[in-house]
């Protein structure tokens, strides 16, 4: 600058002085000129200098700025840089691979080598890739430096063979600073001298485990997708815009039994569909290309075996802006559910058929049509079996409404088969279901005729079972071409055996009906009246009869309590009402009694009372009852009768017995021997006739229950001595000795009667005891009562008379007690009393002698059947 | 002293046994009477010991000649033995409701009719 400056002065100094004044001093014009030129050339210089000082600083500048972008690069870099020497010693370390590597760069560069960065003959293996890939020729390359470190040689021939925009990522693993070890991208250059020989590696490695990682949760995803496709058991494909098949899974390829590039060879979406369902395909494909769903939409195809296939088809179409992009087919396979859902549905249908219906023949029309229904079936029959009969005809028939079934329907009905003829006839010697694909050309088919008329084509029938046998077979016929379709048979039969059932419990069900009915007409005609009562004594049921007797309507009765309603509080009967009583025990009853009718009147009754024990439970009870005031007015008419009949036989007898007892004693005048003696028979005949008349009538009252018998506590003992008292005249005039024990037992019995029985036993014995022998009474305590025996020592009884001689008019032998004035009615009668207490009476041989007499009474009277516990009296005050 | 009895019955025969008997074996006083109303006028005529009536008798029968004797003052004080052939119980009951003395049964045995009336009404003769 300085030199410029001087310059420029002198060089003005010399202009100035310079002037063309004169041509004298040319040598200062040559001199201006030379300082001039060296003015200039120093100028040059200077400039050229001071470019150059520019130029060296703008390289700096630009060094600078290359170092500093180096720098950042370096630290910025995701991907690791790392550099070495020939020799393997690393010059260079970006963060990045000290972030990966797990090394500060200060403890790398120059102190790590490139073999330690990796793990064990990785870089030999990857050294031998490399080799491998390499061009032959070029193995043994002269730019190699001879001090390239051995296990780099590879790398460094790599690199120097291959230009730098040529040389190829490769693979390899890095190991950690902590022993683990890593995939990563390589990217491998050569650091070059000026003249162009390699001095050392650059790699530039990317860490691949990331994206090794998505890759293969990517590869795995694609998997699973693939996979859900493959085995799917749906039938899955996806179809271009313009039908063309872009992929099928295999269970679409099973489907149409094709293989996928048969599918891509395919025209159309519908080319694999039967041709009869080609159209519905095609046009479903149509919808969902324009943006409809389809969903679940049905179809029935048959599949590539030949087999009936139902299935349900979802189509959907994939759009992008540009249109659409793909239609994806989704079809499920619904045979088996649908079979089920069928099976189901008819199961159901019939059994709420069965359960609603009450007329047998309703239900099982109702029932044909649900098959028919449900089976796409037109014509159906059900035929029933008559055991008796051997055939089998049809009961009901139904056909769907449309098309005419008549001469078909006409053909059927008149037909009656016998076991194994026909259809129907087939199934029930079988018992199994039975299948005809073609109606109009089966040989056996007896009613061709009228299928073919009416357009039947195939049909089945199937057995009704109630347990082994078949009753009944169900046949259905279909316009269509059906198959033989075992399931559906099966289906057919579960059903059956609900009708079967139905049909059984439905003949049943009129059975009972029938015996209800005759129930009622029995109930309702029988002239007893009949009352049912349940366990709390409460009227449950009366019949007509009883309504009526008792004056009172059904409906009024039911709900009664029993006791208070045949002996309302008018009856003022007590606790010792026979009726009450057996009504509180559960125990049964008979009799005679006296009810109440409604408008308060009573009437006679004999009645029977039945208790109805279940599971030893009693459940309640059966009256019946019968109004015997006529048979009562009647009774009361023969006891009239008899009271009269016995009034007018003894009227006469007086006067007979009268005037013989007078001229038997001589008092009216002298009798003869003769004449005495046979007036002495007369007498003792009058005397028996009067007792045979009071036998009789007692023996007749008593044993038609008109003499009832008054029961109280009595001593034995006390009943006993009266006996013997009162038979101790006639045993005295026999000089027989009677005896008795003393023996305190009380008893329930009546003891007038008691006493007849006792007298009448001493006078038997007596009178058949011999002179001077004893005739004893013993008395008998035993658990449950008393017997009571009489002793004799007399003729005895002859074995095979000891139960008869208890009968009216029965003679031991010809020498027997009416010799001795009875009348043959004694032992009856003690036999109809002790029966009267609930007792026994019966004979037995006295060893060798004599017979004895037991009666046993009971402690408690029990009654007979036709014994009255009320007395005569408070009877005929109840009937007022 | 002699009794007199007086016996109202229907029957022709009875009186005629029974008034033998009585007769013969007693040695009474026997007076007859074929109906109620016959009695009652004869007992109030002859006023008897005792009355043997009988029971079944048509027009009047026992227990109403027996109440219309009761009523009547002459003879209310007879006492009255039914004499019957009805002998069953309920008879019987009625009968001795009525408030007769006895209840006596035909038959009877002619030779004990006597004795049986005097104990019946303590006679001490026989």
């Amino acid at each position: 600058m300085i030199a410029l400056a001087f310059s420029l002065v002198g060089a003005l100094i010399l202009a100035h002085y310079g002037s063309p004044s004169d041509q004298s001093h040319p040598w200062i014009f040559c001199f201006a000129a030379f300082w001039t030129v060296a003015l200039a050339l120093l100028v040059a210089i200077a400039i050229s200098s001071f470019r150059a000082a520019l130029r060296e600083r703008q390289g700096e500048r630009q060094l600078e700025r290359v170092a500093r972008l180096h720098r950042s690069i370096l630290d910025s870099a995701g991907p690791m840089m790392i550099a070495c020497d020939l020799g393997g010693h690393i010059n260079l370390f970006n963060p990045a691979a000290e972030r990966m590597l797990g090394y500060r760069t200060h403890e790398a560069v120059g102190k790590l080598t490139a073999a330690d960065l990796f793990p064990e003959s990785e870089m030999a293996r990857v050294g031998e890739q490399l080799a491998a890939a390499m061009p032959a020729f070029r193995v043994h390359h002269p730019e190699v430096p001879p001090s390239t470190a051995q296990v780099l040689l590879p790398y460094v021939r790599y690199v120097a063979t291959f230009p730098a925009s040529r040389v190829r990522g490769f693979e390899m693993r890095f190991r950690r600073r902590d022993g683990s070890t890593f995939p990563a991208m390589v990217y491998l250059s050569a650091v070059r001298s000026s003249a162009g020989a390699v001095e050392g590696l650059v790699t530039i490695a990317v860490d691949l485990s990331a994206t090794r990682r998505a890759e293969h949760a990517l590869r795995e995803s694609e998997e699973r997708y693939r996979d859900l496709f493959e085995n799917s058991a749906e039938m899955i494909a996806t179809l271009s815009p313009r039908g063309r098949y872009l992929y099928v899974n295999p269970a679409w390829q099973a489907l149409f039994g094709m293989d996928s590039p048969q599918f891509e060879s395919l025209i159309g979406f519908e080319s694999p569909f039967p041709p009869e369902v080609q159209a519905e395909a095609a046009a479903l494909f149509h919808k969902a290309l324009h943006g409809v769903r389809v969903e679940h939409h049905p179809l029935r195809l048959r599949n590539s075996s030949g087999e009936n296939v139902e299935i349900e088809a979802s189509l959907s179409c994939r759009r992008e802006e540009t249109g659409p992009v793909s239609v994806r087919c989704i079809f499920r396979d619904v045979t088996q559910q649908n079979r089920r859902e069928r099976r189901l549905r008819i199961q159901l249908i019939v059994s709420q058929i069965i359960a609603e219906t009450t007329s047998m023949d309703e239900g099982l029309t109702r029932v044909l049509e649900a098959l028919c229904g449900t089976f796409s079936c037109e014509f159906a029959a059900l035929w029933t079996v008559d055991e008796t009969q051997h055939s089998i005809r049809p009961r009901i028939c139904w056909a769907v409404k449309g098309r005419s079934s008549e001469d078909f329907l006409h053909e059927t009905e008149g037909l009656v088969l016998s076991r194994g003829q026909g259809l129907p006839g087939l199934v029930w010697s079988l018992g199994k279901p039975c299948w005809v694909d073609d109606l109009r050309q089966h040989p056996t088919f007896n009613r061709r005729a009228g299928a073919r008329l009416n357009g039947f084509i195939s049909g089945w029938a199937v057995p009704v079972r109630v347990g082994n046998q078949v009753i009944a077979t169900v046949e259905c016929f279909s316009r269509h071409f059906v198959r033989e379709d075992p399931d559906l048979m099966a289906t057919v039969e579960t059903v059956c055996g609900s009708v079967g059932q139905f049909m059984a419990r439905a003949g049943q069900e009129a059975r009972v009906r029938q015996l209800d009915r005759q129930k009622a007409v029995i109930l309702n005609s029988v002239a007893d009246g009949i009352v049912g009562v349940d366990s709390s004594n409460r009227i449950a049921f009366v019949n007509p009869a009883a309504a009526r007797m008792l004056d009172c309507s059904e409906s009024e009765l039911i709900g009664c309590r029993v006791h208070e309603l045949l002996h309302p509080p008018l009856a003022g009967c007590d606790s010792t009402c026979l009726t009450r009583r057996a009504f509180q025990t559960s125990e049964g009853a008979s009799g005679q009694d006296v009810y109440f009718r409604g408008n308060g009147k009573n009437f006679p009754v004999e009645f029977s009372l039945m208790p109805m024990v279940e599971d030893g439970e009693p459940v309640g009870s059966v009256l019946s009852f019968r109004d015997i005031s006529q048979r009562y007015a009647l009774d009361h008419m023969k006891d009239e009768f008899i009271s009269t009949v016995s009034h007018e036989l003894r009227t006469p007898l007086t006067s007979i017995r009268g005037a013989l007892g007078l001229l038997s004693a001589g008092l009216l005048g002298e009798v003869s021997e003769k004449a005495t003696s046979l007036l002495r028979i007369a007498v003792a005949n009058s005397d028996r006739l009067v007792r045979l008349i009071n036998d009789i009538l007692d023996l007749e009252r008593m044993t038609s229950g008109r003499a009832p018998l008054a029961f109280r506590r009595i001593s034995l003992d006390d009943l006993v001595r009266q006996a013997v008292e009162a038979m101790q005249p006639m045993a005295d005039s026999e000089e027989v000795y009677l005896a008795s024990d003393s023996n305190s037992v009380f008893i329930e019995a009546d003891a007038d009667r008691l006493l007849q029985v006792l007298t009448n036993l001493l006078s038997n014995a007596i009178k058949f005891s011999p002179p001077r022998s004893t005739v004893r009474v013993a008395t008998v305590r035993t658990s449950d009562g008393v017997t009571v025996s009489v002793i004799d020592e007399g003729r005895g009884v002859p074995a095979d008379k000891l139960e008869t001689i208890f009968d009216r008019f029965q003679q031991v032998d010809a020498s027997d007690s009416r010799q001795k004035g009875g009348t043959g009615l004694g032992l009856a009668i003690c036999r109809t009393i002790v029966q009267q207490h609930g007792g026994r009476i019966w004979a037995e041989q006295n060893g060798s002698r004599g017979a004895v007499f037991h009666f046993f009474l009971p402690e408690r009277a029990s009654l007979s059947p036709l014994a009255e516990e009320a007395t005569q009296s408070q009877f005929e005050q109840k009937l007022g | 002293m002699s009794r007199r009895v007086l016996i109202i019955d229907d029957e022709e025969d009875i009186r005629e046994v029974a008034a033998l008997s009585l007769e013969t074996v007693a040695g009474w006083d026997v007076l007859v009477a074929g109906s109620g109303a016959a009695g009652i006028a004869k007992a109030r005529e002859n006023h008897p010991d005792a009355i043997l009536l009988d029971v079944m008798m048509p027009g009047m029968d026992g227990p109403t000649t027996f109440r219309e004797l009761r009523s009547l003052p002459e003879t209310a004080d007879i006492p009255v033995i039914l004499l019957t052939a009805k002998v069953q119980a309920a008879d019987q009951k009625r009968f001795s409701d009525l408030g007769v003395v006895k209840v006596m049964f035909k038959p009877f045995d002619p030779l004990v009719l006597a004795q049986e009336i005097a104990a019946t009404l303590g006679w001490q003769e026989i």
